[in-house]
């Protein structure tokens, strides 16, 4: 279960970054109505409680009647079925949910880099990919650190999606992550000292990012 | 040469706009089924076409006529109203403290805070749990959910210390001269000069409170007159199992103040959004 849950976060936390980042991109490059109606339609995906999230996808890949399954011909077909779909499902929940904050973040990241530099590197002769690498992406490191690691700990907190979404660990249970099993113990099951001994591993984990987390602080002058 | 330069432009902007209209597409979409699905009649959700073939404005007033919609309405206004209030009143002292002043142990208590932020609310809900149901006795009530935000927020905490740390100290400075006191500063001074920053943080607080599944899941299960409306929305579904429509109708309704909320403060929205990263 431990490793599911790494391995589910880390899928979300690179998913994220990666839808994310590309978006950022892709609003430096549209016009301004496009890129007005782009983040409008992300921040609402963003504000909507992620148990209404949770609930619109279930139905759109619900196994009889969801959108999903009537354009691909796969009526009857049970995404939460298998355990790696059932993950990959509520892992595109996650994503959308929570992408247009690193969309936006890196996106004004990207605005703040003044053009006259990115107009130097290109009269030294620097083309795009260069320019992406040398100039910007060390520019943005202060702000990718602080996405990336807002995004795990956003991504190790998800509860709403998995306890909704796989009615509570899927089935036989092979959808748990650490903080649903915790509640599970210790609400369901009434054993609240295992509830316990499973929020000690996952603070264990989180420590370990804190740390990284207060150092990339430090790094970027922010001083505690 | 010219030419060339030219239609590769066309394309680029062309590819560019398919991927725009794609990613709105995709965050949209789901929306728009919402919307269609919760105005269909019982038997038109059960089968594949999307259209509305009557609208069905009724499925609204059947969702509250149904008993405990109103209650769980108002619960959510009373949690997501006073938590955020009482976060805002709480934090802001500690924020200015931890931005403002130097004393011993100011490193450690930021961290502490930042530490805390952390945390995913289930490590520590077990000790809570004990200490509001057996302690208390508060258990089936509000009130867990609401008063530990009369002692601070660590999220909002660090927002508005970021903010804070932005304010030139002159203006601080010249009030000190002039024999004002910290609280007359805080309330005088520094509360005009950030009221975007409170916007932002009140923002976050009223949407976390707002959506928050988790805690009311666990204080408000045993007694269903003190549950939300994200909490209660999943009893709505297992009571209407096959009733989609009516469903998705009652997710709108629970979706819908959030996010009109949030297109008429979107701006203070990307400015907490964009502080939290962007300032670091």
């Amino acid at each position: 279960m431990l490793t599911q849950t790494v391995v589910f976060a880390a899928g979300c936390v690179v998913a994220t970054l990666a839808v994310g980042a590309a978006f950022a991109v892709l609003l430096t490059r549209v016009g301004k109505w496009p890129r007005l109606i782009l983040m409008f339609s992300a921040l609402g995906a963003w504000a909507a409680p992620a148990m209404t999230g949770a609930t619109v996808w279930m139905f759109l890949f619900d196994t009889n009647l969801g959108l999903v399954n009537d354009v691909l011909g796969m009526d009857g077909h049970n995404w939460m079925y298998d355990k790696w779909p059932a993950f990959a499902l509520v892992g595109a929940v996650v994503v959308w949910h929570s992408f247009p904050f690193v969309m936006i973040t890196l996106y004004a990241g990207i605005q703040a880099i003044p053009t006259s530099v990115l107009e130097a590197a290109r009269l030294d002769g620097a083309g795009t990919w260069a320019t992406f690498r040398r100039v910007m992406l060390p520019m943005l490191r202060p702000v990718l650190t602080i996405v990336v690691i807002q995004s795990v700990i956003w991504d190790f907190k998800v509860f709403t999606q998995v306890y909704v979404m796989t009615a509570g660990g899927g089935i036989a249970g092979q959808n748990l992550t650490l903080n649903v099993y915790a509640y599970q113990q210790a609400f369901s099951a009434e054993d609240y000292s295992l509830g316990a001994a499973i929020g000690v591993v996952m603070t264990l984990l989180l420590v370990v990012v804190t740390a990284f987390y207060i150092r990339a602080l430090r790094r970027t002058g922010e001083g505690l | 040469m010219r030419h060339g330069v030219g239609t590769q432009r066309v394309l680029h902007w062309i590819a560019v706009h398919t991927l725009a209209v794609a990613a709105v597409l995709f965050f949209a979409l789901p929306f728009v089924f919402l919307f269609l699905t919760s105005v269909m009649t019982d038997r038109q959700t059960l089968t594949p076409s999307l259209w509305p073939h009557e609208w069905r404005w009724s499925n609204y007033s059947d969702i509250f006529n149904t008993p405990g919609f109103g209650t769980w309405w108002r619960n959510t206004l009373i949690y997501a109203v006073s938590g955020t209030t009482l976060c805002l009143i709480s934090s802001l002292p500690v924020a200015y403290a931890l931005a403002r002043f130097r004393f011993r142990f100011r490193g450690v208590a930021l961290m502490a805070v930042i530490a805390t932020m952390m945390l995913p609310p289930q490590v520590i809900i077990i000790p809570m749990y004990i200490f509001w149901s057996e302690d208390m006795g508060l258990s089936g009530t509000l009130w867990p959910l609401i008063i530990p935000l009369a002692f601070g927020d660590a999220f909002s905490i660090f927002l508005l210390r970021q903010f804070l740390l932005t304010l030139p100290s002159e203006y601080l400075d010249a009030a000190r001269v002039d024999g004002c006191g910290e609280l007359r500063i805080l309330l005088r001074i520094v509360v005009p000069m950030i009221k975007p920053a409170i916007a932002a943080v009140a923002l976050f607080q009223f949407f976390y409170c707002w959506n928050d599944y988790f805690g009311p899941q666990v204080y408000t299960s045993e007694n269903p007159e003190a549950w939300t409306l994200s909490y209660g929305l999943e009893s709505f579904k297992g009571a209407h199992h096959t009733n989609w429509n009516l469903t998705m109708a009652a997710t709108l309704l629970v979706m819908a103040p959030v996010i009109l909320v949030f297109f008429f403060a979107q701006k203070a929205f990307i400015e907490g959004v964009t502080l939290t990263g962007v300032k670091g």
